[in-house]
């Protein structure tokens, strides 16, 4: 009375869902790698932009003042920029229509540098 | 003349014969070898795209940012009389070739270092100081087109591009910048 239900393990099934998974595989890998270089491209931007706005801010300051560096410090810190390093940045007062520059090195996710290098003149 | 019969192996393509499934899984791995390699394809376009459009931004940036640092004004002329006018044009020339040369990381020939779309030599095609008085009517139009209302800077450069398949070409960059003093309430006081 028992009916034994056998199941019939078709030839080339097994073939196509590892042929399907190694695509699978491969487009994870692909979107993976372009994520994250997207990542990478929008984090270097937001660097960009903010060393653009601290250039202006020393402009009017005439230099990059404690309080300013305390901030960009930390806004650095918050774009997981590490290693930072402001050499070469004008940290004392520059008279009207002296040079000023903003230098900036460090590391993205520890691997990737990236070199910010403003220059421009004092107005203030 | 003989004829020699050409005998063909019969092959076996009925559905689910093993010879069927073996071609249907050659098919799939190739349909999924190219849609990965074309989704590949278009994701490198994208992002080089994606890149040119960064670089394009950053170029006018820096050209902006070397426009402002080239505009000092005589501070003299504007204690005694609150006119803003840029009175030293060489010095004015040489502080715009310092400030594009930091900005846009170029050697002491105007060389790109290590750009991705800079591929030779920056030159500095315009460089046209505006003095304006406040209050004049005079209808100044700069090279982009724009109308010069107060004292400013129009600065061009032009530079080799780099693009893709050795596609190169020569691109030319402008921009205005305007001087305006800005009087702080206490001093008005």
């Amino acid at each position: 009375m028992c009916k034994i239900v056998r199941i019939k393990c078709q030839n080339g099934n097994v073939g196509e869902l590892i042929t399907t998974c190694i695509c699978l595989l491969m487009l994870t890998i692909l979107m993976t790698a372009y994520l994250d270089n997207v990542a990478m491209l929008e984090k270097k931007t937001r660097i960009e932009q903010l060393a653009r706005r601290y250039i202006l801010v020393m402009e009017t300051e005439g230099y990059l003042s404690a309080t300013s560096k305390i901030e960009l410090l930390h806004e650095l810190e918050e774009l997981d920029a590490k290693e930072i390093s402001l050499d070469g940045t004008t940290l004392t007062p520059a008279g009207y229509g002296q040079p000023i520059t903003l230098r900036i090195r460090g590391k993205i996710k520890d691997n990737y540098e990236f070199y910010e290098n403003k220059a421009s003149t004092a107005k203030y | 003349m003989s004829f020699m019969k050409i005998r063909h192996l019969q092959q076996n393509t009925e559905p689910g014969s093993k010879n069927q499934i073996r071609e249907s899984g050659s098919i799939t791995l190739v349909t999924g070898i190219f849609v990965v390699l074309f989704i590949a394809i278009l994701l490198c376009i994208q992002l080089q795209f994606w890149v040119f459009q960064l670089q394009n931004m950053y170029l006018e940036d820096a050209l902006a940012a070397s426009g402002l640092a080239s505009a000092i004004i005589d501070i003299e002329e504007y204690g005694i009389s609150k006119k803003v006018i840029i009175n030293d044009y060489e010095q004015a020339y040489a502080t715009f070739c310092d400030a594009v040369k930091d900005n846009l990381n170029l050697d002491e020939n105007f060389y790109c270092r290590n750009s991705f779309l800079i591929d030779g030599q920056v030159k500095v095609e315009k460089y046209i100081v505006y003095n304006i008085e406040e209050g004049s009517n005079e209808n100044i139009v700069a090279p982009n087109g724009k109308r010069v209302t107060n004292t400013g800077i129009y600065s061009e450069i032009s530079f080799p591009v780099r693009g893709p398949f050795g596609f190169r070409t020569t691109a030319h960059k402008g921009k205005l910048v305007d001087v305006v003093a800005r009087v702080n309430e206490e001093e008005l006081d």
